[in-house]
């Protein structure tokens, strides 16, 4: 396959020689998402630097990095994005092989239910927790129906409560392009496993979950960049004491109306982002099709 | 660091779907346009400010856009205020979110996006004292109960008390700050803003402050004895969303407007409202400078200043007039419910004061919150 790609090619001297009809279209076509690059990305970045830098100082990175509200919302964001991303990467590979395995029927009901997760608004899948959580809530009523418990759990507005929500938004991230890697495992190299003597639990570990590899760490790190920035979800399952990073930049932003500060912060959410992910590409690839780091 | 702080904190608070709009809208538009030099100047058409009011009753203005911040004072305005105008005048009336975000950069910008805001109070005299409101012509209907020292810029109003609103489900009924505080002698959580909201004033009033020794607030004091109940607190980031913990059962007491309260009890549901230091306030409808049609706006706080008017809004949202003229259209049941009748047990908020400690309270709240 590989080979015929190269083949088919055109010869190098003729993309985008001078006169070629195909290499000004062929910029043309580049020009929208560069001007989209610098609108969408670019000028806002310079506009956040230069807001940031006005307003706190060009030392602003290290006042934020002293700020106790922001270190805190910072291992809070950190501890909850790794456990949610750890928590995906276990229940979502196993709901993808589930998706692949199951019989039939089976199999589409758990992908109806996975894509329901994505065709209800995230508002309302979070507002159903809230009414779930919340003091005299369902599950504490429930609870107190079956003799569990007596008063309640106070789980609204808890660290805690966070995690069964955010693992219950982000899950379909996962599963989807694990599933679509399982689709394409080859049943001959089951086989060729099975048939060489491997049990089923050796044939997941040498076989199956070599082939995921490369689909389950690009599916994590979306995940966790999805969890690190995090909005709706800690606004109305932590609530106001309950900082993340996503939730304290727009308190400091709507609520203090301190821009300045905000954007600081912003900024150096992004600057720890670049940095987990320049360490993590160090040893995995995080681009799909890719395997192993430099 | 410079907390400018300018948390709207009117009759009704946005909801969450509105924070996302202002997310998404604010943070892209801001920074874009800052970045491209944001001079699209004001295209939204209409009456500049130099005809604003500079013939008699004649509005060239074609549309008019009052800020406030959603929920039930929303529905009631238009029902009352906005949509009768319209009519009356041709002119189209049309509510937006209100954001003090946004407020704060039409100052820095000299463009204003709104022609009204719903303004407590206290942030009356702040906006005024920063130059942020437009005075009101000598024509314009004034609200007789406004203070005359804030009747420049602030009629067409409406008064709030904040208080206790409870469950009447329980035994026994709190009658002071210090039974709200009490959770041994009043089982059951609290439901607080999570905004500056009179926490403050609610918890010195219970720690034995007297409701005129309150500003300025000795916050050390203050926040020690909101910690006493701060483990069973669940914050709310609207109104509605308090009165839903109070009628759902999560909570058996709730920091409030009466309003909230009152007409929830006419629809039946068990809860009453405790009037006894009931924080009393007001609030303005105010043309911020810069507004694209202030002539429009004008003549539309002096329509909301009318006493028919102002009783309608009172009618709908159980909040009092502020001109004592639509006391008399109002039966005696209404009245009962509104805050003018009740000001023998209220606590008058001091506006100046308030508007004062403002920053530093909103500040010390915001970190007692986050604070684990």
């Amino acid at each position: 396959m590989v080979g015929e790609g190269l083949i088919d090619a055109p010869p190098r001297e003729l993309r985008g020689a001078a006169g070629d009809p195909t290499g000004i279209r062929a910029g043309l076509l580049l020009a929208i998402p560069l001007a989209a690059g610098i609108l969408f990305l670019v000028l806002p970045l310079v506009a956040l630097t230069a807001r940031a830098v006005s307003e706190e100082g060009a030392g602003f990175a290290v006042d934020v990095l002293g700020n106790d509200t922001f270190v805190d919302a910072l291992r809070r964001t950190l501890t909850l994005s790794v456990i949610v991303t750890a928590a995906c990467a276990v229940v979502g590979t196993a709901y993808a092989l589930a998706l692949v395995t199951a019989p039939r029927l089976l199999a589409q009901t758990l992908l109806v239910v996975l894509l329901s997760a994505f065709w209800i608004s995230l508002l309302v899948r979070t507002f159903g927790w809230v009414l779930l959580f919340q003091p005299n809530g369902a599950l504490d009523q429930g609870l107190r129906d079956l003799g569990l418990i007596d008063g309640s759990l106070d789980l609204l507005q808890t660290t805690k409560a966070m995690y069964p929500a955010m693992i219950h938004v982000l899950l379909p991230f996962f599963v989807l392009p694990v599933y679509a890697a399982c689709l394409r495992l080859d049943p001959d190299l089951l086989r060729a496993g099975q048939s060489l003597g491997a049990r089923p639990g050796a044939v997941l570990r040498h076989v199956v979950l070599p082939h995921l590899r490369p689909a389950i760490l690009a599916a994590s790190s979306l995940v966790f960049m999805l969890a690190l920035a995090f909005y709706v979800t800690p606004l109305l399952i932590g609530g106001p004491t309950q900082l993340t990073i996503a939730t304290l930049i727009d308190r400091e932003f709507s609520q203090q109306f301190d821009l300045g500060s905000a954007a600081a912060m912003g900024l150096v959410l992004l600057l720890i982002v670049l940095v987990i992910y320049s360490i993590v590409d160090r040893f995995v690839s995080l681009i799909p099709g890719q395997e192993g780091g430099r | 660091m410079d907390h400018r702080d300018q948390s709207g904190t009117s009759m009704a608070r946005r909801g969450p779907a509105a924070w996302l709009r202002l997310m998404f809208g604010v943070l892209v538009c801001a920074l874009v346009f800052a970045a491209c030099g944001g001079d699209d100047s004001d295209s939204t058409g209409g009456g500049g400010e130099e005809e604003a009011a500079s013939q008699n009753g004649e509005i060239t203005s074609d549309q008019v856009i009052f800020a406030d911040y959603g929920g039930t004072t929303r529905t009631a305005r238009t029902q009352a205020f906005l949509a009768p105008f319209s009519q009356e005048t041709d002119v189209r009336a049309v509510s937006a979110d209100a954001d003090p975000a946004k407020f704060q950069l039409f100052v820095e910008n000299e463009r204003a996006d709104w022609d009204l805001i719903d303004l407590d109070s206290w942030d009356v005299v702040r906006f005024r004292d920063q130059g942020a409101l437009e005075e009101l012509p000598a024509d314009v209907t004034r609200a007789d109960l406004v203070p005359e020292e804030f009747q420049a810029v602030a009629s067409g109003g409406y008064n709030a008390s904040v208080g206790m609103g409870f469950s009447s489900d329980e035994d026994a009924a709190p009658q002071t700050w210090a039974d709200f505080f009490d959770t041994e002698k009043f089982p059951g959580k609290r439901a607080l803003p999570n905004f500056a909201y009179f926490q403050a004033e609610a918890a010195l009033l219970a720690d034995g402050v007297a409701c005129e020794d309150l500003y300025p607030m000795d916050f050390d004091r203050a926040f020690a004895k909101l910690d006493e109940i701060r483990d069973d607190v669940l914050f709310y980031d609207s109104f509605g969303q308090g009165v839903q913990y109070l009628a759902q059962g999560s909570v058996s007491q709730v920091l409030i407007p009466h309003g909230r309260i009152a007409v929830l009890k006419d629809q039946g549901l068990p809860m009453e409202f405790n009037w006894n230091d009931a924080f009393f306030q007001w609030t303005a409808a105010a043309v911020p400078k810069f507004a694209p049609h202030s002539d429009a706006a004008f003549a539309l706080v002096d329509f909301m200043s009318q006493p028919e008017q102002q009783a309608q809004f009172a009618r709908l949202t159980k909040y009092g007039p502020m001109n004592s003229a639509a006391l008399d259209l109002l039966d005696d049941a209404t009245k009962e419910q509104l805050p003018n009748a009740h000001l023998d047990t209220a606590c008058e908020v001091d506006n100046e004061g308030l508007a004062k400690d403002y920053d530093a309270y909103s500040k010390r709240f915001t970190e007692w919150l986050a604070k684990d």
